[in-house]
């Protein structure tokens, strides 16, 4: 019988020194092997006039993939912002109404994380002075903005006075009662004054986008019925008195998609892309070992594709829609898209993780999408929302400042396809400060204000002030193509608009559990476990039972 | 009726109120949940379809594969720690000096919060992150730890067990140290090894404080969500979407609360199905 072997003290502290060593060497190594692009910060800090700059600093809460950060900075001389508060101010005081008929109410806003909404911040102190009214200002980012604005409008205790909205979620949130249509306030006097507001200065299209949707009760069952087209402002709050017909959000900016790509490599490399085809050929040639050690250092391609409803559907929209011009889903409900491989098939290869494409891919939302091309490490963006181009022009965060390039989608046979979402500020109905928390979305929303976003990562402004005030002042470091393509974006190219067509997603509440499957199916693909045509079958299949199962009449 | 025979029901009025407001009440709301139809945006609010949900449930496939991942992740995790966590315990009752410190560092896993342990494991696990670094350096060719279904799970579980072994650790070690000795004693004179000794006398005295263990670990395991939501979220392709994961897409995604509901009350019965099951074991022996 053998006793218990004894491991003397000093042997096992030298072993787990030894261990610790070993732990920290290979952490050095890793670290001077894989330099950090820039420092990573999660703090909001604004200081408003009274010093000599205003700081923003913002940044995406996921966890990064590899050593790149992403860090936003706004730097701002003290004289220029004075100067930008000062036209702000006087320019509402030009409104006839009485900024401070609100004195003293305090308001809860929730807003989510994105270029518009942290520029806001810098603001605030202004609209405080000017009206009276406190605003308790909250930023989350997406996944956690979500889940939360759904949890607190649910309450019905009217906790949140104006949050962010768009019209993919408001079908949900109007039918539930959750936003009220504006148009009660644009007819008060007290409250609104069309003429300072500017109606006609609204890019056309992105009042379609905010207008949206209704919904009526029909024999006990909720219906989802498409909105009307409003041609400008004025047809969409006069529709008022149609009572079905409302403006359930005041436009701060809209999102579209670029395309994002590096000018150096495509030159290098003699690449020219027109079409999504032109993508899968460019791969190869754009995927690069540039120092030889046997590791990619640039992969061809890049899209949103971790599990989520927001993620490759938002990605595929614009492919997809230069095929195929008939929507989702096709007569009796019925989807359709199953029958639409060839740009499915084209998506998935650029995809396969560590081929074309970073191999963490399946677990990559926008946050990491935009962090690696930041980072130089990609050469092709699938087209994503314009105010991430705001991340590639900022020195601090970007080492592509100079070699971006921004282009629209590439084309499919039915040409360049696209989709807009316009962003704006709902109120909450349950609020018990309603007529304040509209002055709060009137103030964030007028012409002055919005001009001087656009710099500062607002890209894509809805007011042609705007862009007329971006191609006078050109402000430093600024795209100038950008400014005409945005326009021509908003103006052609909004095919698969998701306020489009009965049967489209943008009327359906259950938008979020149908795209949720199609993420699923294109998982599934890229992973190589279904084919493209399984999986797309699958996913129609899905479509079909949730669509059932919610009481859909699918033939 | 005299107050002093009131007295006994007075003393016990908080706890049972405590029990009805956290525990009877909300798991009757969930019970009346699972049989309606409810989306929570909807305006005119639930509406009652019987067992028509359930039968949603049981051909929905998603909630198929969910079921199956959670069992792999359940059993596979609670095997993984029982190994994990009985050599953490036999080295730790070894005499050598450090052992108090080593006994310490062991607790240290189970002290931190889930969501901490996700997201440092996910920098970690990354396909350029510090382990495939240090796997490069000896030679070995890097793993997507996350990247793939096929792999996504079993990291999972790998990052499960480096978070809760040291309990059943701790649990086996508690029960060796609380061992009489006379049988051991005994067996040492019959000249049992020592693996004699673990298999046929130490084990089975313990029997009963691992049952407890194991059958924490599979509550924890079959319910777990923290870790999992913060490294993968459920994907790629529903890889790691258990039922857990799967109920909290249902209400706080797609606000599908009736299925949310369903889906609670599915995993509340299978977990006391095996608590059941478990502690009737005990009982008996």
């Amino acid at each position: 019988m053998s006793e218990p072997k004894k491991v003397d003290r000093r042997k096992f502290i030298y072993a787990g020194l030894g261990a610790v060593a070993l732990i920290a060497i290979g952490a050095a190594a890793y670290v001077a092997m894989n330099p950090p692009v820039v420092t990573k910060t999660v703090t909001t800090s604004t200081t408003v006039p009274t010093t000599s700059v205003v700081t923003t600093t913002s940044v995406a809460t996921t966890t990064v993939p590899t050593t790149s950060v992403v860090t936003s900075t706004i730097t701002t001389p003290k004289s220029e912002m004075e100067k930008m508060m000062e036209n702000i101010e006087k320019y509402c005081q030009g409104a006839k109404i009485n900024w401070r008929q609100k004195e003293g109410t305090s308001i809860y806003v929730l807003f989510l994380s994105n270029p518009y909404s942290e520029t806001l911040r810098a603001f605030l102190p202004l609209f405080e002075k000017m009206t009276g009214i406190h605003v308790a200002y909250d930023v989350l980012p997406a996944t956690e903005y979500w889940t939360k604005t759904d949890i607190l409008l649910g309450t019905g205790k009217g906790v949140v006075d104006a949050v962010m909205n768009h019209p993919l979620i408001n079908p949900e949130w109007a039918g539930a009662n959750w936003v009220m249509p504006l148009n009660e306030f644009l007819f008060n006097e007290k409250l609104f004054d069309p003429n300072w507001f500017d109606v006609d200065d609204v890019i056309p299209t992105s009042w379609y986008a905010c207008s949206g949707h209704f919904t009526k009760l029909e024999t006990g069952k909720q219906v989802w019925v498409q909105a009307p087209k409003f041609k400008n402002f004025n047809e969409a709050s006069m529709a008022w008195d149609k009572k079905e017909e409302f403006l359930w959000l005041l436009q701060a900016h809209f999102e579209g998609q670029t395309f994002y790509y590096r000018k150096d490599l495509f030159s290098k490399y003699n690449v020219d892309v027109k079409t999504w085809e032109d993508c899968l050929t460019a791969a190869p040639k754009l995927t690069l070992d540039l120092d030889k050690d046997g590791k990619i250092d640039v992969y061809a391609w890049v899209a949103r594709n971790k599990k989520g409803w927001n993620n490759a559907p938002i990605s595929y929209a614009p492919m997809y829609s230069s095929y195929c011009d008939k929507g989702w889903l096709g007569e009796g409900w019925r989807p359709i898209f199953q029958n639409i491989v060839k740009p499915f098939e084209i998506f998935v290869e650029l995809s396969k993780p560590g081929r074309w494409a970073p191999p963490e891919i399946l677990n990559y939302d926008w946050y990491f999408c935009s962090q690696d091309f930041a980072a130089g490490k990609i050469a092709m963006y699938c087209p994503d929302a314009h105010s991430i181009g705001s991340t590639f022009l900022n020195p601090q965060k970007s080492k592509v400042v100079e070699t971006t390039g921004f282009a629209h989608p590439p084309k499919g046979p039915l040409g360049i396809g696209g989709n807009m979402i316009g962003w704006g500020i709902s109120v909450c109905s349950q609020s018990t400060k309603k007529e304040a928390a509209f002055l709060f979305a009137l103030w964030a929303a007028n012409k002055e204000y919005l001009k001087y976003t656009a710099p500062y990562g607002n890209l894509a402004p809805i007011r042609h002030s705007a862009y007329e005030w971006l191609r006078q002042t050109k402000p430093q470091g600024f795209p100038m193509e950008w400014v005409d393509q945005m326009e021509e974006f908003n103006e052609k190219y909004n095919k698969i608009s998701l306020a489009g067509p009965p049967g489209q997603f943008g009327v359906l509440p259950e938008m979020k559990v149908l795209y949720d499957a199609l993420s699923t199916a294109f998982q599934n693909a890229i992973s190589g476990k279904m084919t493209c045509q399984d999986a797309l079958n699958w996913c129609a299949d899905e479509w079909v039972r949730i669509l059932k199962q919610a009481g859909y009449p699918v033939s | 009726m005299k107050i002093k025979s009131l007295y006994p029901f007075f003393l016990v009025l908080p706890a049972w109120g405590y029990l009805i407001a956290f525990t009877v009440f909300p798991t009757a709301y969930n019970w009346w949940l699972s049989f309606m139809d409810w989306y929570f945006a909807n305006p005119l609010g639930p509406s009652y379809i019987g067992l028509e949900g359930f039968k949603n449930l049981i051909y929905d496939p998603i909630f198929h594969y969910s079921l199956i991942t959670t069992l792999i992740y359940t059993f596979g995790v609670t095997l993984l720690e029982l190994i994990i966590g009985l050599s953490l315990a036999l080295l730790a009752t070894q005499e050598f000096r450090g052992r108090r410190l080593f006994r310490t560092l062991l607790i240290l896993p189970i002290a931190i919060t889930p969501v901490a342990v996700g997201l440092t494991w996910k920098v970690l696990l990354n396909t350029d992150g510090i382990v495939n670094f240090l796997l490069k350096i000896i030679g070995l060719k890097p793993i997507s730890w996350f990247a793939y279904p096929t792999t996504a799970l079993y990291s999972l579980m790998l990052v499960d067990a480096w978070q809760w072994s040291p309990f059943i650790a701790l649990s086996i070690i508690a029960a060796f140290e609380a061992l009489p000795i006379p049988p051991i004693e005994a067996a040492i004179i019959d000249g049992a090894s020592y693996w004699q000794q673990i298999r046929y006398i130490k084990l089975p005295l313990i029997k009963d404080v691992l049952t407890i263990a194991l059958m924490f670990r599979l509550c924890d395991a079959f319910k777990t969500f923290d870790i999992i939501f913060a490294i993968t979220g459920g994907g790629p392709a529903n890889a790691t979407q258990t039922l857990a994961i799967y109920t909290y897409y249902n209400a706080f995604y797609w606000l599908l609360m009736g299925n949310a509901g369903r889906l609670c009350t599915f995993i509340f019965y299978f977990s006391f199905v095996i608590v059941y099951i478990l502690a009737r074991r005990i009982k008996v022996e």
